[in-house]
């Protein structure tokens, strides 16, 4: 555990910022989890109201930057002080794209509501999304607690999400081309599948930035990829 | 715990790359004593050619006390005692060979409080180079006040009062003719204690900004309580603590990622 | 972090409106009040003092400026003076000094007085005028020979009792033995005076002269030489001696038990009662060197050496007040410690060393004790002319003079007092002129 500063109420100003990305990243996830029921039951209603939510997502990224801002205008942080302000901008910035995929994928539910034909699977996106909700839960913990191995952890668990993706892709892909009728909602998930991917992007992301902040360098291993997508290539089958 | 090593050990072969240059001074195991108390213990340092470096760290942590050991200003404490080498162009000064009052031509120092003689302007900066008999003429003093004034930033202020009292200038001019004093003997390294301590922010850039500008035909040790100060103008900064030295290094680094729990504990102002 | 949170101790709460804070309050403007007056009070008791003292040298010696003078036609019988027609100045200098200027003055007064014929009253009448008055007539004749055969009026210097009386210093009410004029002298006097043949002006024998037995005719000029003499050689001894020890001890003598010593011991000479220096002064100086006693050399060495403790202590406190920084800012130029020293640790000093050397210096021109016991205290009429010379000082004279029973010298020696008192002013403001005009800023 880091000793408290001499100013106290700079510790404050540091205490409110964490709070602040904290809560941002809950709405994040709870974004998500709304976005995932809306999809599952067809709730346009609360497609909707994912959609008008971004705007909160969005001020609280103008939020966090005014307050970052603030404190280095006031207090000349340097060292951890300065790395984790400067990342907190970085950190802000990623859940607001995060956010966003959230907005996206709510978009798209109406779309797909109005196509009957098309009985999706959705139980993989909603695997994907359980999976980004618990590594945003896991990378706040890990920032919350300077940890940086746990922060390791959520990094390297991207590949799961990756290969969910693949897989989703690989079997699109294959009703695509049995029925041109299905292209239409297939490309649609598709979409929501890559948007759910993106966010996993991001969340390693902020996993680095916590790594980071911790150890005062950057993350640099090579990360374990898991999207083969963009090289599939479904031969036809006769 | 794998992780980490995997991560660090990436990161050491991309530093090793840069060279340094050969190092101006080299303070080997310093020791200083003031009477029974040890005020620096075993101090490595070097200090490079064209770089600023500077020495930061809590008070009476021992750093204006090695800037002192630089050009022998300790000898004039009696019961101060200086132990180990510090070599200037790999010739130790401590040695008794070397002749203090050369060595201290060599190694200019200004001071924290602005200092000027209380003479006229043209005399502060005369001095030095009277006594060590530079100019042989008028004309040759005349050249080396004026562009001592050109180098320190303080020739536009003053050129048309050069007869006015040192001690009639502002806290800031009277800094800069200390500088420009100086510089008027073409040491080859300048020692700075605290120089800006007393002076406004607008006084404190200008100095700054010299700084900068005297980086490229000197080298430069500077003593400051101010991390940002340190921050903007040096190149390598040294954390003393205790007597002892706990860091040096690049200034971005030290200032981003200190390695020493000390020296983080210092700059971003936790209890030490 | 510290086990009790900071936040918790309880704040002291005063009511700044009760009444025991409205009467501590003025408890403690009342102690100030009291100290303020009580200080205010010694003050002005200070300055009273030092008034009655000044007034009273003032309205005494006031009139030591001043001399009487009686106009008397005096007939220059050439008879007498003999024939000077022919003599070249340096012949007729000498023959006017042989001449019975006396015999003048008493036929002249016959001649006013045709009936004062015995000769008592003649000596009487004689003692109106001081034996300067000889000089006067001699001086008449020295100017202008041509005069001799006739009869001029010539202004005599007075006696010292007509000078007296004319001040107001002798009672007319007195009974006639109990004063110094008998009651003819008073009737003569008087008819001078009515003729307006008595004048006052201004003494200038005071100022030119030297020591004398005869009030109206003593002067302070040899005196003031002597002091001068005195001092120089004070001055030129302590004064280089004295800033050179301070430099040493301050700046490159080693802090040691042997300096503290040093130190502690110069601050106990400067304590040391001055008849001390004077004995001192007797005893190596003239009984043992065996310099001429009575002579400014051997005053000036021992005023120097009970100035030079005085000098070593402020030259001391003025290099201390020097700055540090200016010291290390010629260090760190390069300067060697004894280039330091004479370059900018003096010259930023001298301001200090001076006042205090002037300071040393009139504590000197006003010591006495010290003077009386190498012998500068012997009746010396003469001028001296060199450091070797027997010679008297400012303060010894104003000892003398106070010593003397004539009342002439009363106001002689209040007029002197006077004189040294000018003298200590002047020097004291040239200290504080010093200061002001060489102190620098830093």
């Amino acid at each position: 555990m880091t000793r408290s500063h001499i100013v106290s109420s700079f510790d404050e100003d540091l205490e409110e910022l964490r709070g602040k990305i904290v809560e941002m990243a809950n709405l994040v996830a709870r974004q998500f989890k709304d976005a995932e029921t809306a999809l599952v039951e067809k709730n346009l209603k609360l497609a909707t109201a994912v959609r008008e939510n971004d705007q909160m997502v969005d001020q609280m990224e103008q939020d966090i930057e005014k307050t970052a801002i603030e404190l280095i205008a006031i207090r000349s942080p340097l060292a951890d002080d300065l790395r984790e302000i400067i990342s907190a901008i970085k950190i802000g910035n990623a859940l607001e794209r995060i956010g966003d995929y959230a907005k996206n994928l709510s978009k798209r539910v109406a779309v797909l509501n109005e196509i009957d034909n098309f009985e999706a699977n959705n139980s993989v996106i909603c695997q994907m999304i359980e999976i980004i909700n618990l590594m945003n839960k896991d990378v706040i913990d890990a920032y919350m607690n300077k940890a940086s191995e746990k922060a390791i952890s959520v990094w390297t668990r991207d590949i799961v999400v990756d290969n969910l993706y693949d897989t989703l892709f690989r079997e699109l892909l294959t009703y695509m081309m049995e029925n041109p009728e299905y292209i239409t909602p297939a490309t649609h998930l598709l979409f929501v599948a890559k948007n759910i991917e993106r966010a996993g992007d991001h969340l390693t992301n902020i996993a680095e930035l916590i790594y980071y902040i911790v150890e005062g360098v950057p993350l640099e291993m090579v990360r374990p990829k898991g999207d083969n997508s963009s090289e599939a290539n479904v031969e036809f089958s006769g | 715990m794998v992780n980490k090593m995997n991560v660090l050990n990436v990161n050491e072969g991309q530093t090793t790359s840069v060279q340094e240059p050969e190092p101006k001074m080299k303070a080997k195991k310093v020791n200083v004593y003031y009477g029974n108390n040890h005020a620096l213990k075993d101090i490595d340092l070097n200090i490079n050619p064209n770089e600023v470096t500077a020495l930061i760290g809590p008070s009476g942590c021992g750093k204006s006390t090695f800037l002192r050991c630089l050009n022998r200003m300790n000898d004039t404490i009696e019961s101060c005692r200086v132990e180990g080498t510090i070599l200037l162009d790999n010739q130790n000064i401590n040695d008794k060979k070397i002749d203090v009052v050369q060595l201290r031509a060599r190694i200019g120092m200004v001071f924290q409080k602005p200092n000027p003689f209380p003479k006229s302007i043209y005399d502060n900066i005369a001095y030095g180079p009277r006594i060590h008999g530079i100019a042989n003429n008028r004309g040759d003093l005349d050249e080396i006040v004026h562009s001592s004034l050109k180098k320190a930033g303080l020739w536009k202020e003053v050129h048309d009062r050069l007869d006015a009292s040192g001690t009639s200038l502002s806290g800031g001019q009277q800094q800069r003719l200390c500088i420009a004093r100086t510089i008027a003997i073409e040491p080859e390294v300048i020692l700075m204690d605290e120089p800006c301590s007393a002076l406004d922010p607008i006084a404190t850039a200008i100095i700054e900004e010299l700084i900068e500008d005297l980086k490229s035909r000197y080298a430069i040790v500077i003593v400051t309580h101010s991390m940002q100060q340190a921050a903007r103008i040096s190149q390598k900064t040294a954390f003393f603590h205790l007597g002892k030295l706990m860091e040096h290094g690049d200034t971005a680094t030290i200032f981003t990622n200190p390695t020493h729990e000390k020296t983080k504990d210092y700059i971003t102002g936790r209890y030490g | 972090m510290t086990d009790i949170p900071e936040n918790d101790v309880p704040l002291a709460r005063v009511d700044w409106n009760s009444p025991e804070q409205s009467a501590r309050l003025k408890k403690r403007y009342r102690t100030e009040k009291i100290f303020k007056s009580l200080a205010v009070l010694s003050l002005a008791t200070a300055i009273a003092a030092l008034m009655v003292v000044m007034v009273s040298i003032f309205t005494t010696g006031i009139s030591g400026f001043t001399e009487t003078r009686i106009e008397l036609d005096v007939t220059l019988d050439a008879n007498v003076v003999g024939d000077i027609a022919n003599m070249s100045r340096p012949e007729l200098e000498t023959h006017i000094a042989s001449i019975n200027v006396n015999n003048i003055l008493v036929r002249s007064l016959q001649a006013k007085f045709p009936d004062v014929t015995k000769r008592a009253d003649v000596f009487a009448l004689l003692r109106l005028f001081s034996v300067g008055a000889q000089s006067d007539i001699r001086k008449v004749i020295l100017d202008d020979p041509t005069l001799v055969g006739q009869t001029v009026p010539i202004s005599l210097l007075a006696g010292s009792d007509v000078d007296m009386l004319m001040k107001g210093n002798i009672s007319r009410e007195v009974e006639q033995a109990d004063r110094k004029i008998t009651d003819q002298q008073l009737a003569w006097v008087d008819q001078f005076n009515e003729e307006g043949k008595v004048e006052q002006g201004i003494n200038w024998t005071f100022f030119t002269s030297g020591d004398s037995r005869e009030p109206e005719l003593a002067g302070i000029w040899s005196a003031t030489v002597g002091s001068f003499l005195t001092l120089l050689v004070t001055f030129l001894i302590s004064f280089p001696v004295g800033v050179g020890s301070a430099i040493y001890l301050e700046e490159f003598a080693p802090k040691n038990r042997f300096t503290d010593l040093i130190e502690i011991n110069i601050n106990n000479l400067a304590a040391v009662p001055s008849i001390i220096f004077g004995l001192l002064g007797l005893a190596i100086f003239i009984n043992f060197i065996e310099l001429p006693r009575s002579a400014p050399l051997v005053g000036g060495l021992t005023l120097a050496l009970m100035t030079l403790p005085t000098i070593i202590i402020t030259a001391r406190a003025a290099i201390k007040a020097v700055p540090p920084s200016i010291k290390e800012a010629a260090i760190g130029l390069g300067a060697s410690h004894m280039q330091t020293v004479f370059h900018h640790v003096l010259p930023l000093s001298m301001p200090g060393i001076l006042t205090g050397s002037i300071i040393g210096m009139a504590q000197a021109l006003g010591e006495t004790a010290p003077l009386l016991m190498i012998g500068m205290v012997a009746f010396i009429v003469d001028t001296p002319g060199g450091i070797l010379e027997a010679s008297t000082a400012l303060p010894v004279q104003v000892y003398l003079w106070a010593d003397s029973p004539e009342r002439g010298f009363l106001e002689k020696t209040s007029a002197a007092i006077m004189v040294l008192l000018a003298f200590l002013i002047i020097m004291n403001g040239l200290a504080i002129w010093l200061r002001q005009k060489f102190e620098k800023k830093w």
